[in-house]
């Protein structure tokens, strides 16, 4: 039979718009739209940046200074996790830190991790104690099944730190 | 259509599996895996049935033979123009009660236009004409036979209803590889195959909507199973015979109609000395004489050539053969005794004596049949067989001996003796062959025989002049047409006397 090399051109053509037409019309209704709605839901948090492929999905949020880690943080990640489904989720929060947070950061990260290490958990809170003590600083701190969630406040300024428990290999975040 | 959409879709289906995270190699392997096991049960579609055959032949690829275009063969051609009017008028033949017919078997010696009278039925009529040969059904495998007979059928009639014609044709061609007589308790594969066809042509689960009408051609009708010969199967046996005098001269006008032919050709003459020709032969002996004049850089085609192209289609091509000269002198002597004899018993039935030696032949007497005859008399079949035996007489006569040159002559002989004895010609009267011994036989043909060479040699003493002129002449020449020897035989004949034996 002899090939018809037009109609199978246009065939070409039209299957791949359908197919990723149909994909691009999915990935709208059913991933973008849901968690673009979730995350105004939130409150003191904003989308700075969402972008998907069929195996992840990367999120950029931005926060305000009543904004907490560990009262709205972990709500919308399990919310966010739902929609996402099977793919790769990877949220970024972008905090507004300045030097002094970072001087306490630093210097209680140290009591962090060793006790992240040594799989003891209570010098967590005690090391953040220690580093904003007589700093004007205020903490909260949180741990749930995978991550430690530690936060600092100081006036109008905020640093947020979410440290995996499992995977030491990307316990910083990096922060742009 | 659905190919190019097929290549069209499948590279836009792998390209999104690849942007979906899908890796599309092993899908590719597996399509040309796939595509692979495809093809190999393709090619071996006999066996295993996957891909159809095509044997169905749109009626464009039938070359565009007329009726008008077949010499001859006038009673064949309209019992079989007749049988396919059937199935044009089906609405008069209704009308009379009358069943169409089912099978045409067109039998004959081969060469006399059987397949050519199917390919101008394909175009006589405005049906589906689907055409195929015995041999197709002879495969390897066993039981392939029997379903390319189902698959011939079911689309001559699928055609015939997609082109909305209600009937269609199916030719076999040489159906006797198919159709032998089943006999015995060994069961052959071809059993299946001839089954198959019987209980498609009239079998129980006959199409009424699509008539199929079944032409079959064979040249061993003897040899066709009785079942397929009934009526309600083959209906209608048409025998194409060998062309008579008449039908011979239509054949060769028509063959030479598109060569150019001298106006000194003659036509009548050629398909007179061409009896027992076919149409094969016929088109054959145009042909030759065309490449006998492109030979000879003549512009036209001239008698000779057409004579010279009966002995080439007759007895082969010129050998190059070379006897001594005492050999040459044997056969000429031997065959102007053939010459002589022939024209003694039937005048003018001499057509040319030649001495150049063809295919196994080292020199021939061709003769000039007369009128086509098909019934003989007791003194016609002598005549013959002395004809036969002059050429052994005449070296007798010449030499003292006979040589072995004369042991087809005899043979000849011998047939003639034995159509005179079974035909209650002879002195034994009306004899059953079956009940009469060997020896008996043989002694009357002996007898005959031994007769009628006595006589030849009586005739042949009037003539020993002729012998030595028209030899030297015959070596000379190495061919003699037949007025020039009947003028040397006129010349040189003694007055007959009686010899005292």
């Amino acid at each position: 039979m002899k090939i018809r090399w037009p109609v199978a051109a246009i065939t070409l053509v039209v299957t791949l718009s359908v197919l990723f037409g149909g994909y691009m019309a999915y990935q709208w209704f059913q991933v973008e739209k849901p968690i673009t709605e979730t995350v105004q839901e939130t409150p003191h948090v904003s989308l700075s940046k969402l972008s998907a492929d069929p195996a992840h999905l990367e999120l950029v949020l931005k926060t305000d200074e009543k904004f907490s880690v560990v009262h709205d943080y972990m709500p919308l990640r399990r919310q966010l996790h739902t929609v996402a489904g099977d793919r790769k989720l990877s949220i970024r929060l972008k905090d507004r830190p300045d030097s002094h947070l970072h001087k306490a950061w630093n210097e209680m990260v140290f009591g962090i991790k060793e006790g992240m290490a040594l799989r003891r958990y209570q010098e967590i809170p005690k090391a953040v104690q220690k580093g904003t003590e007589g700093k004007k600083i205020e903490y909260e701190v949180s741990m749930d099944d995978s991550y430690v969630y530690i936060e600092l406040h100081r006036g109008d300024r905020y640093l947020y730190r979410i440290l995996p428990l499992h995977k030491p290999e990307s316990e910083v975040k990096d922060n742009g | 259509m659905g190919k190019g959409m097929i290549i069209g879709a499948i590279p836009a289906v792998i390209l999104f599996l690849a942007y979906l995270g899908y890796r599309p190699m092993p899908l590719v392997v597996l399509g040309l895996v796939a595509g692979a096991v495809y093809l190999l049960f393709q090619s071996r579609s006999g066996a295993l049935g996957v891909g159809k055959k095509k044997r169905l032949q749109r009626k464009d690829s039938v070359p565009n033979i007329s009726f008008d275009k077949i010499g001859g063969q006038y009673r064949s051609k309209e019992e079989l123009k007749e049988a396919l009017d059937f199935l044009i008028h089906r609405k008069r033949i209704h009308q009379y009660g009358i069943r169409p017919i089912k099978g045409i078997l067109l039998s004959g010696p081969p060469g006399t236009g059987k397949t050519l009278m199917a390919k101008a039925a394909a175009h006589y009529t405005d049906s589906v004409f689907v055409t195929t040969s015995g041999s197709e059904f002879v495969e390897m495998y066993v039981g392939v036979g029997a379903q390319r007979i189902r698959e011939l059928f079911q689309e001559a009639r699928d055609q015939a209803k997609k082109n909305q014609k209600n009937s269609a044709i199916v030719f076999i061609d040489e159906i006797d590889v198919i159709g032998g007589q089943r006999e015995g308790s060994v069961h052959r594969e071809y059993d299946q195959t001839l089954n198959q066809l019987l209980t498609e042509m009239d079998g129980i689960a006959s199409d009424q909507e699509v008539q199929i009408l079944v032409v079959a051609a064979t040249n061993r009708k003897d040899m066709l199973d009785s079942a397929l010969l009934r009526p309600g199967r083959f209906d209608r046996h048409i025998s194409v015979d060998l062309p008579d005098k008449k039908a011979r001269r239509m054949i060769l006008e028509l063959q030479t109609e598109n060569k150019p032919l001298a106006p000194d050709a003659d036509i009548d003459q050629i398909a007179d000395e061409t009896f027992g020709f076919s149409g094969a032969q016929l088109e054959s002996l145009t042909n030759e004489a065309a490449i006998y004049a492109m030979r000879d850089q003549s512009d036209v085609i001239c008698q000779r050539h057409l004579s010279e192209a009966i002995d080439k289609v007759m007895m082969g091509e010129k050998t190059d053969r070379e006897a001594t000269q005492e050999e040459r002198e044997r056969v000429a002597i031997h065959e102007l005794g053939h010459a002589i004899i022939s024209e003694v018993v039937r005048p003018k039935s001499v057509s040319q004596v030649s001495l150049a030696p063809r295919g196994q032949a080292l020199g021939y007497v061709r003769h000039h049949p007369g009128v086509d005859r098909y019934l003989y008399t007791r003194e016609q079949i002598e005549q013959q067989i002395m004809v036969c035996l002059a050429g052994a007489a005449a070296e007798e006569q010449v030499y003292g001996n006979r040589s072995t040159g004369a042991r087809n002559d005899y043979e000849q002989a011998g047939r003639y003796t034995r159509t005179l004895i079974e035909a209650g010609l002879s002195d034994l009267g009306i004899i059953n062959k079956d009940w009469v011994s060997y020896e008996t036989l043989h002694r009357e043909s002996a007898k005959i025989l031994k007769e009628l060479h006595e006589q030849t040699a009586q005739m042949l003493n009037q003539y020993s002049e002729v012998f030595s002129r028209a030899l030297d002449l015959l070596l000379k020449e190495e061919v003699l047409s037949g007025s020039r020897f009947r003028e040397l035989l006129k010349q040189f004949a003694k007055k007959p006397v009686q010899m005292n034996r």
